[in-house]
């Protein structure tokens, strides 16, 4: 048995950011990855710095309305982290904040960024409603479909190659220690704390299992944070979501903005080595057996959505179909019902932690600090009042007595 | 379009897969992504460029028979240059269809055929050594010039020297001797007398005795045309400015450690290399297939079963993907394909698929003996590290040399895959997606990290396998392409 103060379970952006963190704080940290660092979502996202309220999140305005006094702040704050992440992990993570364009195509797609102008504006989040001569002077690169763009100074994107080694490299010279290909089969509250065990490879005798005792646990098992927390006896309504990205062969850069659509789906950027990476959202396949998801399986490309991506994609930026796709991958993510991330303390077992859905990409350095910083003090985050799994309280979500 | 069978690449494997299908009544697609089917060995010549007997020797008789009456089937439709960029599982749910979706890119737009059966017989491909000077223009892989000699007859460049370990050097350097080239020296990297202990054992030298008389006077023919033929060496780098004009050889100790400071130059225009050949298994692995390491036998090899098939159902393999083994097996292991695929389909019962892949197999397990063989002996082992300096690129898309690898390695304590190194270093990024440098990185993690190559695993070979262009994907049928 090894001990520890916190074991955090997943070594995607927030677990690692996390260790980082808490080790910084001079907490002892344990990461148990089921894989390698960073093999999933957050090493296989679009990259994209979504400071503007996203296409998935604005469909439904009431819904909106109700979420932007909370969402703006800590975009606030997720903005001033992005500022000075470069220094603070002390290396290149292909960081790009040079601008973020949402654009739209009809005259309805239009008032929807108005009046979405109108209120990231009030709450503090400077955002600029081009006209169609202003968005093609900025971006000339949009197709003339373009009638408008909300343009977002502070947008951007960073390198999901290389953000999460980069903290993990960090926690671990601070004495994080990381378990990879190791993977939790099972959480037991003894006493005040916990014991972890995990499966070292597949197969193995009970007696060659990792067992880690911890104090406290953070579940940052991404899409799979609903198996971690039965583990826990706990329902967490969280379920994974494939989606798919392409990329382009590399090309001079001409296209420094991140782009986005406020009524299809579709994110592209050209990354510093010339590449444009496509997505925005388009679904993959979860492989399934016998009615039931494989959860270590990685999803299928469907080559339906894939010709929609790349439709938009070249719809919105011409140049797209000049260019030669060079490959495409699909990740899974974890989403949540009300589109918004689960971050915080499952208020029934003390101790277990949770951060997991959202767009933990853009979100994730920032929740994993607040987090930390939750998880050290014994306090709750103002700031992540509105994410705390409690307000799923109301499914019965902890099974336990 | 659907079809009873998709053959993906139309070599001798794919071939002699697509002759027996077809005897048997399947109607039969075969794609190959060249304009003439034939292969790596048969490469034809081009229309209007046709040669008297461009493949003189008896060894490739067998291959142009099966090519000629293959070419007469009428339930076989041939589509060349046709590049398959993946499959897909046809239907909604991929769980309940058996059937396949091959993506097809056809030169102009993408085509999507349907099946039930697939063989990929994709063959190998040359394995670019990494050393000092690999990039110059100039330096060609040996094949890379048998190609060029096969199939236009003319000679590129003046003076050629060959370098490596695989008895391909010899037949590529009589080659270019006879189509009027001029050959400076022919250096292997074995020990003369470590060939011959193999080949002097009697049992070995009868059972072969065709393939090695073969060799025999290759080399014969060579050493009257004054040809050097040297062993024991080892190249150091190539130099040159704007074009290779000369090479560093060094000899090499007992205990195979090359000599580089003791290196001779040899003035030469052309620079042939080969050192083994690497399988062209990424659209087997994007299909998901399995596959397992082998040093000798090309790196990511697809496992299949004794019909030759897969992991994954419906979908086969023959010839060299499944380990290189040269053109004989990859006949045979396409009859046995397609009987699988006969079988599988009800059109052979199975007593009639066993008595005839009875013979097949017997054949087979011969040539393989003697496949084994010539791996073994043409196994460069550690050499091609020593050849590596940390500033040679493993990975030539993307300019990433092994230093960064090492580097990568020493600052990530936690990254030991295959595709985890890729991510975090963009080896394997680049148009070739990592069909040269996915053998040496596999070996550099292996060794750094003292893993076994099966536990560092192979990149995830993912849609497309060959880059296309996007034009082509957001095409929509009702518009002129
Ligand atoms: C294709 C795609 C594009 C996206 N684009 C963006 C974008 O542009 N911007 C943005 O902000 N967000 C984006 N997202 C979302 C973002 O990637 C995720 O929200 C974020 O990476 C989540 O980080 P994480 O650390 O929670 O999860 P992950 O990175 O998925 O890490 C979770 C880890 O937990 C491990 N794990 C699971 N079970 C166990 C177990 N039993 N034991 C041990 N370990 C286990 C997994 O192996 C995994 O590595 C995208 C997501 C996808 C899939
Ligand atoms: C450059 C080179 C030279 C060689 N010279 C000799 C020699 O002189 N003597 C000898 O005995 N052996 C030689 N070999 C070995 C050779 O591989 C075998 O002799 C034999 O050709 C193998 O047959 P095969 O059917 O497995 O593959 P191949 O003959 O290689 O056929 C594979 C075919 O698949 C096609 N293909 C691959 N991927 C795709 C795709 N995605 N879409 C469409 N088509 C695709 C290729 O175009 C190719 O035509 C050589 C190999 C190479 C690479």
């Amino acid at each position: 048995m090894r001990n520890y103060d916190v074991a955090i379970i997943g070594g995607g952006v927030i677990g690692c950011a996390s260790a980082y963190f808490l080790a910084k704080a001079g907490v002892s940290v344990a990461i148990i990855e089921r894989g390698q660092l960073n093999a999933g979502a957050s090493g296989r996202n679009a990259g994209s710095l979504h400071f503007q309220l996203e296409h998935r999140l604005i469909h439904n305005e009431t819904h909106l309305k109700a979420q932007l006094p909370h969402l703006i702040p800590l975009t606030l704050a997720a903005i001033e982290q992005w500022n000075t992440l470069e220094d603070e992990l002390s290396c290149d993570i292909g960081l790009s904040m040079s601008g973020g364009v949402m654009v739209a195509e009809t005259s309805e797609q239009i008032r929807l960024l108005e009046r979405k102008a109108k209120l990231e504006n009030r709450y503090g989040l400077a955002v600029e409603l081009l006209s169609a001569e202003e968005t093609l002077a900025r971006a000339p690169y949009l197709g003339e479909t373009v009638q408008a763009a909300l343009y977002c100074r502070e947008e951007g994107h960073c390198n999901p190659r290389l953000l999460t080694p980069a903290f993990a490299r960090k926690a671990e010279a601070l004495g994080a220690d990381f378990f990879t290909d190791t993977a939790v089969m099972g959480l037991d509250k003894v006493g005040a704390g916990w014991n972890v065990s995990s499966r070292i490879r597949p197969g193995e005798k009970a007696s060659e299992r990792l067992e880690i005792r911890a104090e406290k646990v953070l579940n940052a098992s991404g899409a799979w944070a609903h198996e971690i927390a039965a583990m826990a006896n706990i329902h967490l309504p969280i379920f994974p979501v494939a989606l798919m990205m392409s990329v382009t062969e590399p090309v001079p850069v001409f296209l420094k903005h991140m782009v986005q659509h406020v009524g299809r789906k579709l994110s592209l950027k050209q990354v510093e080595d010339g590449n444009l990476l496509i997505g925005g959202g388009w679904s993959a396949r979860l492989q399934q057996h016998a009615g039931k998801w494989i959860s270590n399986a990685p999803a299928k490309l469907s080559l339906d959505a894939l010709k929609s991506n790349l439709g938009v994609a070249s719809e919105i930026v011409p140049a797209v179909n000049q260019l030669h796709l060079l490959r495409t991958w699909t990740g899974i993510t974890g989403v949540t019902a009300d589109q918004l991330p689960i971050v915080g303390q499952v208020d029934q077992t003390p101790g277990f932690y949770v951060a997991a859905g959202g767009s933990g990409f853009t979100f994730g350095p920032l929740y994993a600090r607040l987090l930390s910083e939750e998880i050290l003090t014994g306090l709750p985050s103002e700031a992540l009042q509105p994410y705390s799994p409690a307000r799923f309280g109301h499914v019965n979500m902890y099974m336990g007595n | 379009m659907d079809a009873e069978l998709v053959i993906v690449g139309a070599g001798p494997a794919g071939l002699a897969a697509a002759e027996i299908a077809s005897v048997h009544g399947l109607n039969v697609i075969v794609l190959d992504e060249q304009t003439k089917p034939g292969g790596q060995i048969f490469r034809q010549p081009p229309e209007g460029f046709r040669v008297h007997s461009w493949m003189p020797d008896s060894i490739y008789r067998e291959g142009k028979s099966v090519l000629a009456s293959a070419s007469t089937r009428k339930n076989i439709r041939w589509l060349l240059g046709s590049t398959v960029l993946g499959t897909f599982a046809a239907g909604s749910n991929g769980e309940n269809s058996n059937r396949i979706k091959v993506v097809v890119d056809t030169g102009v737009l993408i085509e999507e055929i349907q099946t039930e059966h697939l063989i990929f017989a994709t063959g190998c491909h040359d394995m670019a050594a990494a050393f000092p000077g690999w990039n110059l223009p100039g330096v060609m892989a040996t094949g890379g010039i048998q190609a060029f000699v096969k199939s236009q007859q003319i000679v590129p460049g003046e003076r050629f020297l060959f370098v490596g370990t695989h008895p391909l050097q010899l037949i590529v350097a009589d080659q270019v001797c006879q189509a009027g080239g001029h050959v400076v020296g022919v250096v292997f990297a074995q020990q003369f007398k470590r060939m011959l202990s193999i080949i002097r054992n009697p049992f070995t030298m009868l059972r072969f005795s065709g393939k090695f008389l073969f060799l025999a006077k290759t080399l014969y023919r060579l050493r009257n045309a004054g040809v050097p033929v040297s062993f024991q060496e080892s190249l150091v780098r190539a130099n040159g400015d704007l074009q290779v004009s000369s090479i560093d050889i060094a000899s090499i100790s007992l205990d195979g450690i090359v000599q580089k400071n003791e290196s001779r130059r040899v003035e030469a225009d052309r620079l042939g290399v080969c050192y083994n050949f690497l399988v062209s298994s990424e659209l087997a692995r994007q299909s998901g297939a399995e596959c397992e390491w082998s040093s000798q036998a090309g790196g990511w090899i697809v496992r299949h079963n004794q019909w030759m098939q897969s992991s994954v159902p419906g979908i086969s393999v023959a010839g060299e993907v499944t380990g290189v083994a040269g053109a004989d097996a990859a006949l045979e292991e396409g009859r046995l394909a397609a009987l699988g695929v006969l079988l599988k389909k009800g059109v052979l019962g199975s007593t009639a698929a066993a008595r005839l892949a009875e013979p097949v197999r017997r054949r087979l397990s011969n040539i393989n003996a003697f496949a084994g063989l010539l791996r073994e002996l043409s196994y460069p082992g550690n050499l091609l590290n020593q050849l590596l300096s940390d500033e040679t690129n493993i990975c030539k898309c993307e300019g990433i040399t092994a230093g960064d690898i090492k580097k990568a390695l020493a600052e990530n304590s936690c990254i030991s895959s295959g595709s985890a190194v890729k991510l975090i270093s963009r080896t394997g990024m680049g148009l070739c997606q990592g069909r040269y440098c996915n053998y040496p990185l596999t070996k550099a993690i292996a060794e750094y990290r003292e893993a076994s190559e099966n536990e560092v695993g192979p990149f995830t070979a993912q849609f497309p396998v060959k880059p296309v262009l996007i034009k082509k994907i957001t095409h929509k049928p009702d518009e002129p392409a």
